[in-house]
């Protein structure tokens, strides 16, 4: 039975003249579990507010949204705000209390629930998403993690019918993300919940939703179970495909797609047994089809010597004896946990920041140059701390202000990155992938020699991770240096010459990526958790098709 | 816990109403001074010196601006400084800019202090169910003014490394911490939308809302609305009866010596100003007397 039935919806911002919702036509049956997947931009967000009618944006509706039989603009507003829960990609702002449990009753004080019953019910929902030890913790003190279990947990304690997720766990790190994503399939199969998300969480949604629905410009192009949806020849499904079931497709495997790495293994494992000889000489990586340093002889451009810094005097100390080299050409990536210092060594290798001891080098001298052009540029996590103008246009000019070829390099740098559409667009209004190719853009006319980013592919959907990914790469290829912080470990896999975790204090594990990759066992790809002893070294999910298409010629 | 999470929140609401009025309304140079140095204690109690002092280039710049804005559009005055385009800059305009500068730092510190006294739960818990777009909307502006100085921090850090908003000469590096200064306010107000919708989609404003648990109430609430009442009279009669008002067009130096209404505007006002450092105070001398005989 359908709880939701969208048909013909179609919307309009007011004011614009493209419609953002074209026709959607959906239905969701009771305790379904909806993974949406598309670009940014394509619509996603728009469609989940506009199914929670407290957060409907304003504009032109035709079509019609029912709930249950009932439609949505009818219901009572008491209905509306307990039926259907919202939670939003940034843990910070959706907050509205100060601490854990008056955060999770507000929503029952506001629904006007019997003031003896609250207590009880926050007590309950805790407990089941399992921070009931945060009770009384102030929201400003939690991880973001936690903060978004507490968003869950205070659209939850309504008892909703229906939990909308707009790309929920874009901002959280591999543990945390993991961690939601478990208590979100809890609240769907234990407490059965119908659960929409709209995310590019893929890799770890696709073996446990029901169906994946692909949007593109305003419309649902297909609405499929995972495995049908793997089979499908669409190419425009390819990019939105998870590392094991596109392994499975770029080597044309048997009728069932695998979804999860166990699914992936046993395929793997029965359909192309490994050579008894071969066996042993796969175990290590394989040193003749590492990357070379691109470089690697030549100068450091940034090093940082015994680096330590803390914030305060009484703060315990963030970096300790802490010290790397980027090289020219070379893309390093410094993975880690949320919080242990990945942004605070940005910081200090862009000068923002000053070592308490030990020191920072910029082309062989101490410290760094204050200006930005032809020398260091920073990304900061929220690329809108960047935008000061009302326009791309103005934003793009800023940056070239009073250099005599400035219009030309604008042109480039933004027919490179796909902003042509958004010229006149106001940069609050771009989508989170748009804001960021937006501040790299603003980073690029400046035709620096290092780039430092923090997370550029938080909120990037597939085909805008690929797009940055050949940027960067092209960036590297001419000399240009790049240290990137991220969680990402399928982007820092396919992208990074070296990379290293940050962890006490200090970049630890320090190597080149497929051996940092294949040496550890948890914090690594799907690709490698996926090919691990089955095939020779693959990190990412074209080594692995490729290594697999190697084993068939073989074999056969 | 603090003195003020004892109290009423509307005994809290009321103090710091009184004390917003009071110096939004003083215009006597030393009244208005006396109330900046309460604003800085009360804040420097609550937060901390280190803290504080954090805060002290965006007051000042605040404060420049303030000055400056006055200084090039009042063009009022005896004592002229000098002609720019043909108009006159006048000691008096600058004189009353700092005064204005000073008058809004210390709302701006209140606000803060009231921030702290009465988080966001206590506000919304005092007005949400009545007035919930009054709750809200104080909510919304008081509650993003801890958070402007961090976040500033941030823009300038960022803008600063993309090198553009380093320009050369005073003018160019005003311009840029305009620039700043509109950011911030433009990320603020869209992080107070999305808290705002945060609320709303779950049923913020519905009538009938409840509460989880009753507010204090007890007769400490009722003797502070009493001493409080005591004091405002004397504070606001100046107010109402225009004496000892200050002008700074034509500046009168003989109106620096405070006449009577004056003096007992500027007691009760300081008065009124220090109470909640008092109570704090005391709070914390009872913590140290409790340790001492554990």
């Amino acid at each position: 039975m359908a709880i939701l039935t969208v048909s013909d919806l179609t919307f309009t911002y007011k004011g614009a003249t493209i419609p953002a919702l074209d026709g959607c036509s959906l239905s969701v049956g009771e305790g379904e579990f909806l993974l949406i997947v598309g670009r940014s931009g394509c619509g996603k967000t728009t469609l989940l507010r506009r199914l929670k009618p407290a957060l409907a944006p304003y504009g032109e509706t035709t079509g019609s949204v029912l709930l249950d039989g009932t439609e949505l603009d009818r219901l009572p507003p008491r209905d509306a705000a307990t039926l259907i829960g919202f939670v939003g990609q940034d843990p910070e702002r959706q907050t509205v209390s100060d601490t854990v449990q008056s955060e999770i009753a507000f929503g029952l004080e506001s629904s006007g629930a019997d003031p003896a019953e609250i207590s009880g019910r926050v007590a309950e929902t805790a407990d089941f998403l399992g921070i009931a030890p945060l009770a009384s913790r102030k929201i400003s003190e939690l991880s973001g993690g936690e903060k978004q279990l507490v968003n869950l947990a205070s659209a939850l304690v309504l008892r909703p019918r229906l939990l909308l997720f707009d790309e929920p766990v874009t901002r959280l790190d591999p543990p945390a993300k993991l961690r939601f994503l478990s208590a979100i399939r809890r609240v769907n199969e234990e407490a059965g919940v119908t659960v929409i998300l709209a995310g590019h969480d893929a890799e770890e949604l696709f073996p446990i939703v029901d169906r994946v629905a692909l949007m593109d410009a305003g419309r649902i192009v297909s609405v499929l179970p995972p495995r049908a949806f793997a089979r499908s020849d669409d190419p425009a499904v390819r990019p939105f495909l998870p590392t094991v079931p596109r392994v499975w497709t770029g080597v044309k495997g048997g009728d069932e797609p695998p979804l999860s790495v166990r699914e992936g293994r046993a395929w793997i494992a029965s359909e192309y047994p490994a050579p008894k000889r071969e066996a042993a000489a796969d175990g290590g990586p394989d040193a003749s089809a590492l990357p070379g340093k691109r470089g690697g002889d030549s100068a450091p451009l940034l090093t940082a010597n015994g680096v330590w810094f803390r914030y305060g005097r009484n703060d315990p100390d963030v970096a300790k004896n802490l010290s790397c080299s980027l090289f020219p050409g070379e893309i390093l990536s410094v993975l880690g946990p949320n919080g242990a210092g990945k942004t605070t060594l940005l910081k200090l290798f862009a000068g923002i920041l000053r070592p308490v001891a030990g020191s920072v080098r910029y082309d062989g001298k101490k410290g760094i140059p204050k200006t930005g052009r032809g020398g260091i540029a920073y990304l900061p996590q929220n690329p809108a701390l960047l935008f000061a103008h009302d326009s791309v246009r103005e934003e793009l000019y800023e940056m070239t202000a009073g250099s005599p070829d400035g219009d030309e390099a604008i042109e480039t740098i933004v027919s490179r990155l796909a902003l042509d559409g958004h010229l006149d667009a106001h940069p609050y209004d771009l989508s989170g992938g748009e804001q960021t190719r937006l501040a790299l853009a603003k980073l690029l006319l400046l035709s620096p020699r290092v780039l430092l980013l923090d997370e550029p592919t938080a909120g990037l959907d597939p085909i805008a991770r690929g797009e940055v990914r050949s940027i960067l790469r092209e960036l590297g290829a001419n000399g240009c240096g790049i240290l990137i912080a991220t969680h990402d470990l399928s982007f820092a896999a396919e992208i990074s010459d070296r990379c290293a975790m940050f962890w006490n204090g200090a970049l630890t594990a320090l190597s080149d990526s497929r051996r940092f990759f294949s040496g550890n066992r948890f914090y690594t790809t799907q690709a490698a958790r996926l090919t691990r002893d089955l095939l020779p070294l693959s990190v990412t999910a074209d080594e692995a098709i490729a290594a697999l298409q190697r084993r068939k010629e073989g074999v056969e | 816990m603090t003195y003020a999470d004892r109290l009423h929140p509307l005994t809290v609401f009321a103090y710091y109403l009184a004390i917003l009025v009071l110096t939004m309304t003083a215009t006597h140079p030393f009244a208005l001074l006396s109330l900046f140095v309460c604003s800085v204690l009360l804040r420097c109690v609550q937060i901390g010196l280190k803290r504080m002092l954090a805060g002290v280039p965006l007051a000042l710049l605040l404060l420049l601006a303030v000055t400056a804005l006055n200084l090039f559009l009042v063009h009022r005055g005896a004592k002229v400084l000098f002609f720019l385009n043909g108009k006159p800059v006048t000691l008096e305009a600058g004189l009353a800019g700092v005064s204005s500068g000073v008058m809004i730092l210390s709302v701006i510190l209140f606000c803060a202090c009231l921030s702290r006294s009465l988080p966001g739960d206590r506000m919304i818990s005092l007005f949400g169910g009545r007035l919930p777009r009054l709750a809200l909307l104080l909510r919304m502006t008081i509650g993003f003014l801890p958070r402007f100085g961090r976040r500033y921090r941030e823009i300038t850090d960022a803008r600063g490394a993309l090198g553009v908003a380093r320009g050369r000469g005073a003018l160019a590096k005003l311009r840029a911490r305009l620039f700043d200064l509109s950011i911030l306010l433009t990320l603020s107000l869209e992080e107070s939308m999305d808290q705002a919708d945060g609320m709303r989609a779950r049923g913020y404003g519905l009538p009938g809302a409840t509460r989880a648990s009753a507010e204090p109430r007890s007769a400490r609430d009722a003797w502070l609305a009493v001493i409080l009442v005591l004091l405002l009279v004397p504070a606001l009669v100046p107010l109402f009866s225009g004496q000892g008002e200050w002008n700074w067009y034509p500046l009168d130096r003989s109106a620096l010596v405070p006449d009577l209404s004056l003096a007992l505007f500027f007691f009760a006002g300081t008065a009124i100003a220090l109470l909640p450092i008092l109570l704090e105070g005391k709070e914390s001398l009872k913590w140290l007397y409790l340790r001492s005989r554990i």
